[in-house]
């Protein structure tokens, strides 16, 4: 109960954050700005797939690290 | 620092560098994806089957409305190149997908991947047409696309752990049906609308899409016939006979429409042709005819007014015949068209007839339109058509003029017959020429 709680905190930390990189991207003051919450979107989304592949030991763990290198990899094009 | 230099290099439209790098994204995110749900359910071969007939017929239509391989103004080949590939893996994944959900497998996790894999088909495609199209800016709903797909390939990960389910029930059954019919059924819609258009680059690619699906679609009905258990088996088999005719009927549709089209497109254009052609052809024959019958009136006016003639009809005790009959092989010599030239009295009777026609040389012709004709009129009369009354009969029309003396009397008329053949042999030669005959 206590690790369910613990994942939908981490699950709604997660979302909130990509929250506010989306509307740093939209509503960002400068380009810079704007440019870090484009940016921020799929590496933070490729992190959060590396840390629950791997912390909560996840079904077809390298499935879900390709998938984590493939959003990084688009932040990086 | 701007957008352009930075991420956005592998979507800018003149980006180059970010391209090969966004490709292998997309590529490792592919294999990930395939690997993460294609070990699943292994034997499933109807929802493979119905996630092949999506693919095809989801790449047929971006192929047909994107065009991303036909070159637009200001894009380059390999920005198309991306632009293409970028859609072909979109297709791909939603293959796989597709292929989870028709096995009627759920859970959350499975639909947030669907929700990012549709969310990034969709924000490619908008994308693309954008880009083809010259419109594309970095921002708008596009880019909500892509982000909210990102989004939810990490919520996928981090969601708490559950089992996957396996659905159930009749609308579970009829999700792979009804989403593979919703990309096939606009195929035979545009093969028709480009037929209507007489745009004929596609239809190739369309037609065998629908073969490819329709094969499919057979092998579909093979395979979900297959069950084990005598009522369920009947059961499937009668789906799987009702989903093969309604792929049958969506293939011959089409090639049903396109043949009718076809046929219909070919007879109007060629009865516009013919019309166009006959138009002309009519035109020209009609002032061909003018000019010939004002030549002819011109040449029998010409004899009617020579002096000569005049005096040979107005001799003392009757026509010089021979001397009339030298005008009148002259006449006839003048033309090569005339059937006859010949000349009558003022009472119609005839006086000399070039060639020579002896059964008509005591007759009179004065009931003749062309005779009463003459003797009405100031200048040359151009008559009726008739049946000429010496060998061979031919149809003719008669050109004839009065003789007038000084006094201004009627001593004589001149006429030619003119053969109507001339003018269906000019016809038929101009008709030849406009290839309508």
């Amino acid at each position: 109960m206590l690790g369910v709680r613990v994942l939908g905190r981490s699950l709604l930390s997660y979302l909130v954050l990509q929250l506010a990189c989306g509307a740093l991207f939209f509503g960002g003051p400068s380009e810079t700005v704007r440019a870090v919450g484009l940016v921020a979107v799929p590496v933070i989304a490729g992190a959060a797939v590396t840390v629950g592949a791997l912390r909560h030991r996840l079904v077809r763990a390298p499935a879900w690290l390709a998938l984590a290198a493939g959003s990084v990899l688009s932040a990086a094009g | 620092m701007s957008l352009a230099p930075l991420w956005i290099d592998g979507v800018d439209p003149s980006g180059v560098g970010g391209k090969a790098v966004f490709v292998l994204a997309y590529l490792v995110s592919a294999v990930g994806l395939v690997t993460l749900v294609g070990c699943r359910r292994r034997g499933d071969r109807v929802a493979v089957l119905d996630a092949g007939m999506l693919a095809v017929g989801l790449g047929l239509l971006v192929c047909v409305l994107v065009e991303p391989s036909v070159s637009a103004a200001g894009v380059s080949g390999e920005v198309r190149a991306a632009l293409l590939t970028y859609l072909i893996i979109d297709v791909l994944l939603i293959a796989v997908a597709a292929r989870v959900l028709f096995a009627g497998l759920r859970s959350p996790r499975i639909w947030l991947l669907a929700f990012w894999v549709v969310a990034q088909a969709v924000g490619d495609t908008v994308f693309a047409v954008q880009v083809l199209h010259g419109s594309f800016r970095f921002e708008g709903p596009l880019f909500v696309l892509w982000l909210a797909g990102y989004a939810a390939v990490g919520a996928a990960a981090l969601l708490p752990g559950r089992e996957v389910r396996q659905g159930s029930g009749r609308w579970h059954r009829a999700v792979g049906p009804v989403a593979v019919a919703a990309a096939v059924v606009p195929l035979p819609v545009l093969l028709l609308v480009h037929a209507a258009q007489g745009v004929a680059h596609h239809v190739l690619l369309i037609a065998t899409g629908s073969v490819v699906i329709t094969v499919l679609a057979l092998v579909r009905g093979l395979v979900a016939g297959g069950s084990s258990s005598a009522a369920p088996r009947a059961a499937v088999r009668w789906s799987a006979a009702r989903f093969t005719a309604g792929f049958l009927v969506l293939a011959l549709l089409p090639l049903g429409g396109l043949a009718y089209v076809a046929v219909q497109q070919s007879e109007a254009a060629m009865r516009t042709e013919v019309r166009d052609r006959m138009e002309v052809t009519a035109s020209v024959s009609a002032q061909y005819v003018g000019e010939q019958l004002n030549s002819l009136r011109t040449l029998v006016s010409s004899y009617a007014d020579r002096p000569s003639l005049v005096a040979a009809l107005q001799r003392p005790g009757g026509p010089d015949v021979g001397a009339v009959e030298l005008h009148v092989r002259s006449l006839y010599a003048a033309h090569p068209d005339l059937s006859a030239a010949w000349v009558l009295d003022s009472k119609g009777d005839i006086l000399a007839i070039s060639p020579a026609a002896t059964s008509v040389m005591s007759s009179n012709f004065a009931y003749r339109d062309y005779f009463r004709g003459a003797l009405d009129g100031d200048g040359a009369y151009i008559s009726e058509a008739y049946t000429r009354a010496a060998p061979p009969y031919e149809r003719v029309i008669g050109v004839s003029a009065a003789v007038h003396d000084a006094k201004g009397r009627v001593v004589g008329v001149v006429a030619i017959g003119y053969r109507l053949g001339a003018f269906r042999t000019f016809s038929t030669r101009l008709a030849d020429v406009q290839g309508c005959a």
